[in-house]
């Protein structure tokens, strides 16, 4: 009868009154028995059969005398003398309790453990408890002393209560995410749940990969290769692809606050919990972002420093041509196309791991497919004036040079048709279709241009195809094609023809992004934006043919003026312009030939007779040479000459109708060490990473003072990479990487752009870059 | 033309998507769903489609209320089918009707809103009802309004806006209170004044974020229906 009977809440807090409990200790109790409840509930959930009532209630009125000497055993009367007879025991015994072995714990032990984690009216842990004691009531030697050791066997207890758990008593504690979302800005970049996400139960899977993009959601989910490697990856049998993103600065304060480890969107999994994490390297300013994640992920940076029960950490994308600088944090890059080699390096992975394989095995086992490297397995060895000699392989079947993956045919390749749609904007919110990868035109200053090749076509079937079936899985209202010259597509006008039929058919805007400006695309471009006349950009990239020559830009003065001319004439107000700053072989003539080009434009709109406002953007971006291309071996300009250059150009640009924009040096001299850096590189990473830098492309975290620092304290000297011209025999940190062109081919080149000879699109004649030692060129030589 | 309602919850996560978002992720639904909306007229045509009244970034909601416009009838089955696979994770549309007879748009009808506020508070460590109605019974309540123009908060008294308050505990004996406020275009309260003022009123000092809101549902005046199929 009595045996049955329980405090209830309303009970409590009568009692409470009708005792005199301070307001103070209310709080206390209620703390205690929330941190009690929640323990045995995480207990229960591994199997334990606590009774959660009892806990409850014992907790709740555990202190009810408190203000009184010997509180506990007048509270065990209190209560005795109402019938709450369980309660009036533990009640009772709180002060002087001895936790047993966690196979005898009871009730009493969790309340009373949950006592000893809460300071005042909040959980605090152990050690932020007991050196509050101590701090507050300890008078003598033998009290601390007593304190102690009370200490180490709630540690002792806590210790087995967390191997039941399987995780610690204090990670129960940390905010909800709901809760850390309601103080954040943009809390839907970390919610995903997006229409589209793939959702597997975790438990069946061979293999859980994160696919890590490191920077915010929003330019992550812009970037349509995210959506392909994620497809692909999911078509994996026996694998779930899952996303993770950089927090942004405020929701990464929080998340270090409260310990939240770095987690995936699909099912908020720790990421540490993953088999496999992969960064996609898109541009050498997310490098410090990708250390931070592993940070906040709880990964150790470097891959010597992690074991077999770490994640296995690989990385891919264009700035995997030269993975040197990201060397020791990585266990494997995929150089080239990801669509084969990605789920070939998951597969095995999840079979290695069947099969007991420790990571190492399984390194060297897959070491040997095309696309795999392994820099573990190579090690870098310099000559006395500092340039590097060579690599030692530290593993003999480790393949001498490593090529990149190729994928022959876009048809028949798997491209998604359910595309994820962002809830939260993005920066690009719509549908796209790769029509092509590649590119025949050969500029000098393009790594793209050089590391995707050979031109690889979809058909315009399979585009529209595609593009009508991501349209309606999605909703989205606009559509748009990806490659990297647009209209280079082979058979462009019979696809943009049906792209514009379905498009207006389904009250789909079509945007056609760097349209190279003949009759057609504007006949193109007036159908699709009748209304609304975007900005029309246009990309000399140079001011002078000369230097356009130099660059292999093949664009002269009169493609220029007379697509302005045009544009003019059909109702464009506003065009921009990208130029580069810096090339080689610049002079303050090519400066003055961009701002003649935007005067002249202006000219073109006045001699027209339009009337309104017209604007000339000229936006100028500062050259960094890339690896794997002709322009390899120069020297970035300095600092001081590239501020000259601007103040150069911004002297010589105050017209009215013309506006200019660059970017100071700073950004570009740091991407300028990575693109072409070596393996020392990744002690600056380490020491950015300490310094606290992170989402550094982003200019407002962009420090420059802390930068300037750390290139100073930088055991090397980082004129070394930025602004040292490199022979031609010298041994480069990528030359372990075949990318397809050789280096005679660029060689070749770079002794073309010194002389300023072009080299034709190779449609017209194949040009010699020696791709073709490795695959056929479907377009090589097409217009011959 | 042929307007319809429906009315939706947003549950778990989706709490976090906000006001102009929820309106994409609807335009999109009805594409998927090959719903076509009618479109306004004019060179930015945008589709006929609003909702009743913007819910709160971080409020979960029971019956939100979403009034669209198509070329071509449709039927219950029709939307509440096709939206219900379409839309994002917690986001889920509950009902069909068709709006009241007239003009005016919903948001133009709205007048109130009834929502829990759900505190980290012991219900029975206060006498809350007691609190609360002494609460009410202020001749006023002054709360911090931040103005649209000046950026400094101004002081104004909310009680006139409020419908009405009780207070309840909810199933694990935590504070909470059920409040009916005026809500749309013509006098519109915030929950967050009501959080704020009676925290004061009762000494409640918990971080906002350990505030739980939810809209339960939006009113009209009393001969204004929606009517529900």
């Amino acid at each position: 009868m009595s045996k049955q009977k329980r405090i209830s809440e309303q009970e409590c807090y009568a009692l409470f009154r009708k005792t005199g409990t301070p307001k103070r200790v209310q709080r206390h109790c209620r703390a205690v028995a929330d941190t009690a409840v929640r323990i045995a509930e995480a207990l229960n959930r591994k199997g334990c059969d606590f009774d959660v009532d009892l806990i409850h209630s014992a907790a709740l009125i555990h202190d009810v005398r408190r203000v009184e000497p010997n509180h506990d055993l007048r509270g065990q009367a209190l209560l005795e003398s109402l019938g709450f007879m369980k309660e009036a025991k533990i009640v009772g015994v709180h002060m002087r309790h001895y936790f047993p072995s966690f196979q005898e714990a009871t009730e009493t032990d969790i309340v009373c453990l949950a006592d000893r984690l809460v300071k005042e009216d909040a959980y605090a842990g152990l050690d932020e408890r007991v050196a509050d004691l101590i701090e507050r009531h300890a008078t003598t030697k033998e009290h601390v002393a007593g304190l102690l050791r009370g200490k180490a066997m709630t540690r002792r207890f806590m210790d087995e209560v967390e191997a039941v758990l399987g995780q610690s008593i204090d990670s129960l504690f940390r905010p909800t995410l709901p809760e850390l979302l309601k103080q954040v800005e943009k809390p839907g970049r970390y919610i995903g749940g997006e229409t589209n996400m793939i959702v597997k139960d975790p438990a069946a899977q061979k293999v859980r990969f994160a696919f890590a993009f490191p920077d915010l959601y929003e330019i992550g989910m812009s970037y349509v290769g995210l959506q392909i490697l994620y497809h692909v990856a999911n078509e994996a049998p026996g694998v779930y692809c899952e996303r993770v993103f950089s927090p942004a600065v405020d929701m990464e304060a929080l998340m270090r606050k409260y310990q939240i480890p770095l987690f995936t969107l699909e099912t908020k999994t720790p990421v540490e919990e993953m088999d496999v994490l992969g960064f996609t390297l898109q541009y050498e300013m997310s490098y410090t972002t990708i250390l931070n994640m592993l940070d906040l992920a709880g990964i150790p940076l470097l891959a010597r420093d992690r074991s077999d029960a770490d994640p296995l950490v690989v990385a891919g994308g264009p700035c995997a041509y030269n993975p040197e600088p990201l060397a020791d944090f990585f266990d494997l890059f995929m150089i080239g196309d990801g669509e084969d080699v990605l789920p070939q390096v998951l597969l095995q992975y999840g079979e290695a791991k069947e099969n007991g394989l420790s990571k190492e095995d399984y390194l060297k086992r897959i070491s040997g497919l095309e696309g795999v490297y392994v820099p573990r397995f190579y090690e870098p060895e310099y000559n006395e004036d500092l340039t590097l000699k060579g690599y030692r392989k530290l593993w003999d079947g480790a393949p001498d040079r490593v090529s990149r993956a190729y994928v022959q045919d876009l048809e028949t390749v798997s491209y998604p048709e359910e595309t994820i749609v962002p809830t939260v904007e993005v920066v690009h919110d719509r549908s796209v279709v790769e029509t092509f990868r590649g590119c025949t035109r050969g500029c000098r200053f393009c790594q793209a241009g050089m590391i995707y090749r050979p031109v690889r076509e979809r058909s315009p079937e399979k585009i529209i195809e595609i593009a009508s079936r991501q349209l309606r899985s999605s909703g989205h209202d606009e559509l748009s094609i990806l490659s990297l010259s647009t209209s280079d597509y082979s058979r462009f006008e019979p696809l943009v023809m049906g792209l514009m039929e379905d498009c207006r058919r389904e009250n789909v805007a079509l945007s056609l992004p760097s349209l190279r400006l003949d009759s057609f695309s504007f006949r193109v471009l007036e159908e699709i934006q009748k209304y609304k006349k975007s900005g029309l950009t246009f990309a000399p990239e140079a001011g002078t043919q000369r230097l356009r020559d130099v660059i292999n830009k093949g664009i002269t003065e009169d493609d220029i003026f007379s697509a302005a001319r045009q544009a003019i004439q059909l109702g464009w107000r506003h065009i921009k312009f990208y130029f580069m700053d810096g090339l080689p072989t610049e002079t303050e003539e090519d400066l003055q030939g961009i701002c003649d080009i935007a005067a002249r434009v202006q000219e073109i709109f006045r001699d027209s007779g339009a009337r309104g406002r017209f604007q000339v953007t000229v936006s100028v971006s500062n050259f960094v040479p890339k690896a794997h291309t002709p322009f390899q071996w120069e020297p970035q300009a300095t600092t001081e000459a590239l501020d000259e250059k601007h103040h150069y150009l911004k002297e010589h640009m105050k017209k009215k109708g013309v506006h200019l924009s660059y970017h100071e040096d700073v950004i570009s001299r740091c991407e300028a060490i990575f693109a072409r850096g070596d393996r020392r590189c990744g002690e600056l990473l380490l020491l950015a990473h300490e310094a606290g830098c992170r989402l550094d492309a982003w200019s407002e975290n962009y420090d420059q003072a802390v930068w300037d620092k750390l290139l100073e304290d930088w055991s090397m000297d980082y004129r070394f990479y930025v602004y040292r011209e490199r022979a031609f025999d010298e041994y480069l940190p990528w030359d372990l990487i075949d990318a397809g062109v050789t280096k005679e081919y660029l060689i070749r080149e770079a002794k073309k752009a010194q002389a300023g000879e072009t080299t034709r699109d190779c449609r017209y004649g194949c040009t010699g870059c020696g791709i073709n030692r490795k695959v056929t060129c479907p377009l090589g030589g097409i217009y011959e | 033309m042929n307007r319809y309602v429906i009315s939706f919850s947003k549950q778990g996560y989706s709490i976090f998507t906000s006001h102009l978002d929820m309106l994409r992720l609807f335009k999109r639904a009805f594409r998927r769903a090959g719903i076509p909306l009618s479109y306004s007229q004019g060179f930015n045509p945008h589709p006929k489609m609003s909702f009743a009244q913007p819910l709160s970034l971080g409020y979960s909601a029971k019956a939100e209320l979403l009034e669209f416009e198509t070329d071509a009838p449709c039927t219950k089955d029709q939307i509440i089918s096709s939206l219900t696979n379409n839309l994002a994770e917690g986001v889920q549309a509950v009902g069909f009707g068709l709006p009241p007879e007239g003009k005016k748009s919903l948001a133009a009808l709205v007048d109130s809103g009834t929502y829990t506020i759900s505190f980290p508070e012991p219900y029975y460590g206060e006498d809350y009802p007691a609190l609360a109605e002494d609460y009410l019974a202020q001749d006023k309540i002054l709360a911090l309004k931040k103005s649209k123009k000046s950026k400094t908060p101004v002081q104004t008294d909310i009680r006139g806006k409020i419908r009405s308050l009780e207070v309840f505990p909810d199933e694990r004996d935590m504070l909470a209170v059920r409040l009916a406020a005026d809500q749309g275009s013509q006098s519109n309260l915030s929950p967050e004044l009501v959080i704020s003022t009676f925290s004061d009123f009762c000494g409640l000092d918990d971080m906002r974020w350990k505030v739980d809101v939810c809209r339960e549902k939006l009113g009209f005046p009393v001969d204004i229906a929606i009517e529900w199929l």
